[in-house]
């Protein structure tokens, strides 16, 4: 039975009671970083710790956040890097042992940054290194440039996606471009980086609510670290949300929507997949069976699926779906999870209060509110870049210029398909 | 068109430069049937000219008599010359006798076989080999049978013919022996002669028979010399009958008993019987009975004694 | 005895692989005896992804064509293109040194050589030296032999590839047990097919959009003057379509076909079109107007980018014939108009010869219609100059191998 092999693992022995120890830390780096954490919509932080990192002093001095760290003052003397993702490294590297100190002990990590410009492009890497290295689960959200912020800015968060990819479990990244897409026609740029900046805050949440909240279906964070085994994979990343009548079917149709997940690239399957469904009192197990089985089937396999479902009880009457998948880019066979598979671990969760299937946290108390929902459907999607080349993404690149042909025009025109 | 010159030898970063292989990773396998189509094609072209070819020079060499490819000069030399050639007694002018060889014909209208089957028809040639050595040769070689007894036939027309038979059995007349050769050649009697389709067909147990007359021949010369009938009216050619018995009349000893084996033997005793006698001066054996194991019966001429067993 | 020569044409497409059989008899009758196509799988943007899959395909064309003509193909005319293959002009000059300074035969050579000396970079091949204009002491020249000047230019536009990608291209032709007898850039190829002797003269761009790539060139005063692909083509269009209206690479291809539209007519703006159309679960209404953003956007780079790539070069002066759309992405309603557009010249859809069969008388098939042609004219210069090799071909033909 998977449950022995669990009680077997040294990694729930150390989080049996993890509710209460994990410790969690999500860090802004550069300025776009920064600013996602200032605006993190969190309105109990409990075990989650913030910080921001950044060369730049007055940036740092604006932040609300007690935990702040400024780098490289011998190399940019408080400046920021200039859009140099070099200095921004050296920054990062010359106050190594503060970043260190940051990240030490800490079990999750959260990455927000800003990718194309100096210390975003160049620090992270670093600070993911440095994570990865004190034994915590490194997930970064990333931001990449609009394609009309010029093909130096592309290339310099090319390079370090490809950086934070070899450092980090997951690397989800947010092309602006593609949010644009998700805003009414008179939205301006800095309407899109507040859009980013929220987004991230939702995929944030979407992800420690799996491990801090209550639910039907609780993962804890063994598992959660088992299902970003892979580094370097693809990841893959959806959120779907629906609200009102029929809201579970809406929430579906919605995660269905979702431009990324439906590209063809995207039709194919993540070797490892992790599902959020986060409900009001009023989900009940049928309907969460119902949507897993649904999503397992468009996504992945019910072998190596992971499967959270959590009570808000903010969220009565609407649902919100989160899937996470991962592929392994090497091509090695992903380590099955095996622990909670299928609908038979529904069922044995409800009944079976032992072990690791038990609840992650005994903090019922501590509910925390979700931000209201703005639109009443919304769609997010995460993607690395070479994602939106679907069709054509083990092609050779097609540059023309800077700009990446094989990328649908509309996009990097930044045109607005309404659907 | 003319707009383009593409010149292969002029740089050597041209893409005619690249090497055009048919053997490698890009054949499929439908690409192989085809190949193996074309291949086979070529092959069964090549093979059907080569077939075409043969048919048509064999059909000239048998049709016409006159084979233009192999000829050398004007076609088709008379032959000029036969190498007669036998182990036996027949010359060259027998064969002519045999053998009409058309005249001013071409030595490529000879059909050695025919020849061959006219020499063989003969009894007294046991095998022939003709050959062609081009431009106007003809090679016969012909190996014959060895006379061993004489026998006389009636003929259908009524009368006697003299025939030989030689150890295989086979009745055939002989020609060119000399008179002495056959002087002396015992007859061999007792026998039942039957004619089939292709002559007096081969007689049976002859080589027992001539094994006895080569053995005494060699052994006994003295005695042989006086034989004059070998009968075989109680040897039917099986060895093993124990009642199978070959009798020798002669000048000498009336008769003489052999069992058809162990020959040695009896011309031994035969020898020292007949030593026996001569030193006793007793002469006229009449019949002599060598075919009982370890003895023999000697029956004299009557007003002598009369009979008596040596041992 | 009329001659009777049979070539192949094989166009390894990315939507598809077309072989053609050819025959050319006596001089003047030019025949299509055998045609094989089949899907090509393995191919983006024109180049081999996929070389095995991309030898089945097109080793099972050039049987089907065999087949169809009951002859066997002894040698192979293949088109050439993908983002690879790259163009430059180069001019050869030399100084007249014949005597009297009338230009002959060895200056010319001599021009000629000049031009053509030009080392590339170590993986890259050369394609085609094209030859353009003679200019004497600055004057443009049709034939400058026995003129008398001083100073002999030549102008060549050469056109190099990728000697890896060349090279998996005639092996897939060299696995079927066939020797490539020359290799055609597509562009050059659809070129000769859509455009007549006098629209070349007079200047002409022809534009063949395909399903990977979109290849052009441009002729001016009877020479191939530029020639270019941009690796864009109707996949490219699918695929933006199922990105942006989150839908299978299915259904967006058969969206494409049915609904896509370079302009969109003013009625059309707030019209949906069901995406199955039966009703079915899955089965939704789109924004004609997203369709339309979505693939207008995209042609319209593509012409954009062929404007920019020809440069100065694009001058409406200099082009009376106008711009010939072809391929068959040109099969998009309104876009002839929409090129007209963005590059400023008047533009249509171009027409095969009469004389070709009515049923290969679609876009789709310029360039490999032009490519059999290519290569029976060319055939028809080799047997001229080499008899014994027609002999060759002769006893080969006789025997039917």
């Amino acid at each position: 039975m998977a449950s022995d092999n669990l009680e077997n693992s040294p990694h729930m022995l150390d989080h049996e009671n993890d509710g209460e120890n994990l410790r969690i830390k999500i860090i802004g780096v550069g300025g776009a970083g920064n600013n996602a954490v200032d605006r993190l919509k969190l309105d109990d932080l409990g075990q989650i710790h913030l910080a921001v990192v950044n060369t730049d002093s007055q940036v740092l001095a604006s932040s609300p956040l007690q935990d702040k760290i400024l780098i490289g003052s011998g190399v940019t003397r408080g400046l920021s890097a200039g859009g140099e993702p070099d200095i921004g490294r050296k920054a990062a590297e010359a106050d190594r042992a503060s970043l260190e100190r940051l990240v030490e002990g800490v079990d999750l990590v959260f990455l927000l940054a800003g990718l194309g410009g100096g210390t975003g492009s160049g620090a992270t890497p670093v600070l993911a290194e440095a994570a990865t290295k004190a034994g915590a689960l490194v997930l970064a959200f990333v931001t990449l440039p609009f394609t009309l912020e010029g093909a130096r800015r592309h290339k310099q968060a090319q390079n370090a996606m490809s950086a934070l990819r070899r450092t980090c479990h997951a690397v989800i990244p947010l092309p602006n471009d593609l949010l644009l897409q998700q805003m009414d026609e008179q939205a301006t740029v800095l309407d899109a980086y507040a859009m980013a900046d929220e987004w991230i805050s939702r995929g944030v949440c979407a992800i420690w609510s799996m491990l801090l909240k209550t639910g039907l279906i609780n993962v804890d964070f063994a598992t959660l670290k088992k299902g970003f085994d892979n580094h370097g994979g693809k990841t893959l990343f959806g959120l779907g949300y629906g609200s009102g009548e029929d809201f579970e079917n809406k929430a579906v149709e919605d995660l269905l929507l979702c431009p990324l997940l439906h590209t063809p690239e995207f039709s194919r399957k993540a070797d490892s997949l992790i599902v959020n469904i986060t409900g009001g009192p009023d989900l009940s197990m049928n309907k969460v069976n119902e949507i897993m089985n649904l999503v397992t089937e468009k996504f992945g396999s019910k072998d190596n699926t992971v499967m959270s479902a959590v009570i808000d009880e903010n969220m009565q009457g609407s649902l919100s779906i989160c899937v996470i998948g991962t592929t392994d880019l090497n091509g090695d066979k992903a380590r099955p999870f095996g622990i909670f598979t299928g609908s038979r671990t529904v069922e044995s969760t409800v009944t079976d209060d032992t072990g690791a299937t038990r609840p992650v946290s005994g903090d019922t108390a501590k509910r925390r509110k979700k931000e209201p929902p703005r639109h009443s459907q919304e769609v997010f999607a995460f993607s690395r870049d070479d994602d939106q080349r679907g069709y054509f993404e083990k092609s050779e690149h097609n540059l023309y210029n800077g700009e990446d042909l094989d990328v649908p025009t509309y996009l990097r025109r930044g045109i607005k398909i309404k659907l | 068109m003319t707009k383009k010159n593409k010149k292969s030898t002029e740089s050597n970063k041209n893409w005619r430069n690249i090497y055009q292989s048919t053997r490698d990773r890009a054949v499929t396998g439908p690409a192989r049937f085809r190949r193996w189509k074309i291949a086979f094609k070529l092959w069964a072209w090549s093979f059907a000219a080569v077939a075409l070819a043969a048919t048509a020079g064999y059909g000239i060499y048998f049709t016409r008599g006159n084979m233009p490819f192999f000829t050398f000069g004007r076609g088709g030399h008379p032959v000029s010359e036969i190498d007669f050639q036998s182990d036996g007694v027949l010359d060259s002018k027998w064969f002519h006798k045999v053998v009409q060889l058309p005249d001013e014909r071409g030595i490529m209208s000879l059909d050695i076989f025919d020849i061959k089957a006219a020499l063989e028809s003969h009894g007294q040639v046991k095998s022939a080999a003709v050959s062609i050595q081009l431009p106007n040769m003809v090679f016969i070689k012909i190996n014959e049978r060895r006379p061993v007894l004489r026998v006389r036939v009636a003929t259908e027309q009524g009368g006697v013919e003299q025939l030989l038979v030689a150890s295989d059995g086979v009745v055939y007349p002989g020609r060119n022996y000399s008179g002495a050769t056959l002087k002396h050649m015992p007859f061999l009697g007792g026998i039942r002669i039957k004619r089939g389709h292709r002559g007096i067909e081969p007689l049976t147990g002859m080589e027992t028979v001539a094994r006895l007359i080569y053995l005494a021949r060699i052994r006994v010369p003295d005695i042989y010399g006086t034989w004059k009938v070998v009968s075989c009216k109680q040897f039917d050619g099986n060895s093993d009958n124990p009642s199978a018995l070959i009798s020798v009349s002669g000048s000498l000893i009336g008769e003489i008993i052999f069992a058809p084996d162990n020959f040695e033997a009896q011309l031994e005793r035969l020898t020292g019987i007949v030593d026996y006698s001569r030193r006793n001066n007793r002469q006229g054996i009449k019949r002599l009975d060598l075919s009982l194991e370890g003895q023999a019966v000697v029956q004299y001429n009557p007003g002598r004694n009369s009979e008596k067993y040596l041992h | 005895m009329a001659k009777r020569k049979i070539i192949g044409a094989v166009e390894i497409g990315t939507s598809k692989v077309v072989v053609l059989v050819g025959e050319i008899v006596g001089d003047r009758s030019l025949n299509i005896i055998g045609r094989g196509q089949v899907a090509s799988y393995g191919m983006k943007k024109g180049d081999i992804v996929n070389f095995r899959s991309v030898s089945d395909r097109t080793h099972a064309a050039i049987i089907t064509a065999e087949k169809n003509s009951g002859t066997t193909i002894g040698s192979v005319y293949l088109a050439q293109t993908g983002g690879h293959l790259k163009g430059f002009y180069n001019k050869g000059s030399v100084t007249v040194c014949s005597p009297e300074n009338r230009v002959d035969k060895s200056d010319m050579l001599r021009a000629v050589e000049s031009a053509k000396r030009k080392d590339l970079p170590p993986d890259r091949v050369y394609i085609h030296h094209i030859q353009n204009e003679y200019r004497l002491d600055g004057h443009l020249i049709e034939d400058p032999a026995a003129m008398r000047g001083e100073h002999l230019d030549v102008g060549y536009w050469h056109i190099h590839g990728d000697e890896k990608k060349l090279t998996d291209h005639i092996h897939v032709i060299n696995g079927m047990g066939l020797k490539v007898e020359d290799v055609i850039v597509s562009s050059i190829a659809s070129g000769c097919m859509v455009a007549s002797e006098a629209e070349k003269k007079n200047g002409i761009l022809v534009i063949d959009m395909g399903c990977g790539t979109t290849d052009y060139v441009l002729y001016r005063g009877g020479h191939i003057v530029r020639t270019g692909v941009i690796p864009i083509g109707g996949d490219h269009i699918t695929n933006d379509l199922s990105m942006g209206l989150r839908i299978g690479g299915r259904h967006s291809e058969r969206l494409k076909l049915r609904f896509a539209k370079a302009m969109l007519n003013p009625k059309d703006k707030n019209d949906r079109v069901w995406l199955i159309g039966d009703m079915s679960i899955g089965d939704r209404r789109i924004p004609r107007l997203a369709i339309y953003k979505i693939v207008q956007s995209r042609l319209k780079e593509i012409f954009q980018i062929v404007r920019d790539d020809l440069g100065s070069t694009l001058d409406s002066r200099n082009i009376a014939g106008g711009v010939v759309l072809t391929g068959g992405t040109s099969r998009l309603p309104s876009i002839a108009n929409l090129a007209g557009r963005v590059l400023g010249i008047n533009t249509r859809l171009g027409k095969p010869p009469p004389w070709i069969l009515k049923s290969m008388r679609v876009p789709e098939y310029t360039t490999v219609l032009g490519l059999l042609y290519y290569g029976l004219t060319a055939q028809r210069s080799i047997e001229k100059i080499t008899p014994q090799r027609r002999l060759i071909r002769k006893m080969a033909r006789i025997l039917n191998i």
